[in-house]
């Protein structure tokens, strides 16, 4: 719950001061059509996560549709590369109970505390990896993951289809976490704050279509990450616990 | 523009000064004025910024780590030599040769190492003048960059495409070469009419050989050899792009082989496999083309962004060797959507027996429809790691014109293309 009132503070920020980063130090210029080095630049960011392996990450998202509203925090690492993810997880909601996870590109492993004992009294181990198929089209979590995942690419995006979407535009230029940074926008919900020594990525805002989806993924320290993979002896396919994970999920 | 123009004025010769100077009194461009790089000036970007309409900017053998923009039309940059004489990116620069102006020519030279693109005529840009208006929709109409030529150039390992024409009309890509692109080759689109020839291309080791999304009227793809691609030859229609349906493309001519190279960077889609293939595409004619060994197939004609093809004609190309030579396969289809086969040489298709089922000289008859070949991809291989071309024919000396800029549009004559051998 904390973290949904930092992310309404930083959303308030936005809205308030039109910065997320030190609003004191914010060039207040107001949009402006991206030139061809700005689209570039845009165009490049993602390619360049792919290049330079992986980051540590922290992501928050609230989804504002159904009671409760759920939210979602990831602190962890990804490595672009290697498709592979590790986060600290705190959400409400269904998953109210998932501390932590691990993904891969065609399985997330899960980790819920409060089900070891009930899983190992089944035969069991005693800190089980609950491994399942990642589903983001009705899991929040899943969800997020997919968009840390989703903020590098294997190729360049095309400047030039940048420049003629509707709403892509130099926003401003600001200071974030001590660095200067250019904010751009890209289409009408995505911010991208580029660092402006080198173009990297620091910080993605998003939104859903809908705009029930607010969503913030701060990049830092990229390089190459090695992730460590839980140990295969606890890792329990889903299907296994199934009656017991129904139980604790809902799903 | 005046302190490029102050070091520009220190070191050229003062014919060169006379011709530049001038303060724009005299555009005769029957005779051409002509820099040469870098014996009279520094660089490239010095030379085109300091063009005049009419210029032809001669450049010598070196490696030349720019990203060029012209900005003024009816300009020409010659290599001396198509192979020493390189625009290198570094994998640092966004494009090599990003041209803004109408009627510009570009010849006899290699662009390589370029995060976006070789060479881009940015239509959005020059018929905008300024910023970019997403409500305009560049590429028909008047808001369009007019006339353009590339001849006797090799682009190689860029981050998009080779040769990118994007809301631009009236073109010529002719006696070029294009390998390591993770898009495609060549490329033209957002364009109604084009009216772009494509000829005498050398096309291998991209993910798609030409790729014409929404490119419209005129677009002739023709005498060319493309092979080793993931994909051949793909006009096709997509909603990324303004224009869409894509139409009246003819594909002509051209050898294409074996476009199902694992050493190649993926297509997005995960298509792999195929020689010719008309995503949603309409009105396209695909003549005496010669397609083998594709482990997807030959000629497919399938939907793309909710676009069906529709009123394609493919007749008279010789197909062997490959999975499925001729193939319709469009989800859910009820009926031929008024594509037609006839007198194509091949062994397979979907459905089977394609040339009776959907006949061009008559009634379509009803077919079960099956589902599309699949076929899955390889990995991706990375577009700065495809290998670097071996050198290729440089300009002839007769083909080097004496003036400057894009000049007209060639006319073809299109029945009298062949199968090729």
């Amino acid at each position: 719950m904390r973290w949904r009132v930092a992310l309404v503070g930083v959303l308030a920020l936005v809205a308030a001061c039109g910065g997320g980063g030190s609003p004191a130090t914010t060039v207040p210029v107001g949009p402006q059509p991206l030139n061809d080095d700005q689209a570039a630049r845009l165009a490049q960011s993602g390619y360049l996560n792919a290049q330079v392996g992986g980051a540590r990450f922290e992501a928050n998202s609230a989804f504002l549709v159904g009671e409760p509203r759920e939210t979602v925090r990831l602190v962890g690492e990804v490595d672009w590369k290697g498709h592979v993810g590790r986060a600290l997880v705190w959400t409400n909601g269904a998953d109210a109970s998932l501390t932590e996870v691990y993904w891969e590109r065609n399985v997330l492993l899960e980790r819920r505390p409060a089900m070891d004992m009930l899983v190992a009294a089944r035969g069991g181990p005693e800190q089980a990896w609950i491994a399942r198929s990642p589903d983001p089209s009705i899991r929040q979590v899943d969800r997020l993951v997919a968009l840390v995942m989703a903020l590098a690419s294997e190729q360049p995006d095309n400047a030039l289809l940048i420049q003629q979407t509707e709403g892509s535009s130099f926003i401003r230029a600001d200071e974030l976490r001590g660095a200067p940074v250019e904010v751009l926008r890209y289409g009408t919900r995505n911010l991208h704050w580029l660092a402006a020594a080198d173009g990297t990525l620091m910080r993605f805002e998003g939104n859903s279509a809908g705009g029930t989806a607010p969503t913030i993924i701060d990049l830092f320290e990229r390089g190459p990450v090695d992730i460590p993979t839980p140990p295969p002896r606890d890792v329990v396919p889903v299907a296994q616990v199934a009656e017991l994970y129904q139980a604790f999920t809902g799903r | 523009m005046t302190s490029v123009w102050a070091r520009v004025v220190a070191v050229v010769s003062v014919g060169w000064l006379a011709a530049g100077c001038g303060g724009g009194g005299n555009d005769d461009t029957s005779v051409a004025r002509v820099v040469q790089v870098p014996e009279q000036v520094a660089t490239i970007g010095e030379a085109v910024a300091a063009a005049r309409p009419g210029t032809i900017i001669d450049i010598g053998p070196g490696v030349y780590h720019e990203a060029v923009t012209v900005e003024t039309q009816r300009v020409t940059l010659r290599g001396r030599d198509r192979n020493t004489v390189i625009l290198d990116g570094r994998f640092a620069l966004a494009n090599g040769i990003s041209v803004k102006a109408d009627d510009v020519a570009v010849e006899n030279l290699t662009v390589r190492h370029y995060n976006q693109n070789g060479i881009v005529f940015n239509g959005i840009a020059a018929a905008s003048g300024g910023p970019v208006d997403p409500s305009v929709v560049y590429g028909a109409g008047s808001d369009v960059l007019r006339g353009y030529r590339v001849s006797w150039v090799t682009t190689h390992n860029n981050g998009l495409y080779g040769v990118y024409a994007f809301a631009a009309r009236d073109g010529v890509i002719e006696h070029s070469y294009a390998s390591g692109h993770p898009d495609s080759g060549f490329y033209v689109g957002q364009c109604r009419p084009c009216n772009v020839v494509l000829r005498y291309l050398t096309v291998e080791r991209n993910a798609i050989g030409y790729y014409g999304t929404n490119a419209s009227g005129g677009v002739i793809v023709m005498s060319s050899v493309f092979r080793g691609n993931r994909l051949g030859i793909a006009p096709n229609s997509q909603d990324m792009e303004k224009l869409a349906p894509q139409a009246d493309a003819v594909i002509v001519g051209n050898v294409v082989a074996d476009n199902d190279d694992p050493m190649t960077p993926r297509i997005p889609s995960g298509y792999f496999g195929g020689g010719i293939a008309i995503g949603g595409g309409t009105r396209n004619l695909v003549l005496r083309n010669r397609v083998t060994g594709h482990d997807r197939a030959g000629i497919e004609l399938l939907d793309l962004d909710d676009y069906r093809p529709e009123g394609n004609r493919i007749e008279g190309n010789v197909l062997s060797g490959n999975a499925l030579d001729l193939v319709y396969a469009v989800a859910g289809a009820v009926d031929g959507g008024g594509n037609c086969f006839a007198s194509n040489v091949f062994v397979s298709s979907l459905p089977v027996q394609v040339q009776q089922v959907l006949p061009c000289d008559g009634a379509a008859q009803p077919f079960a429809l099956e589902a599309s070949p699949t076929l899955a991809e390889p990995p991706s291989v990375d577009f700065r790691t495809v290998p670097a071309p071996p050198p290729q024919p440089t300009m002839p000396q007769d083909q080097r014109g004496s003036s400057a800029g894009a000049g007209p549009v060639p006319t073809v004559d299109i029945d009298a293309i062949g199968v090729p051998a």
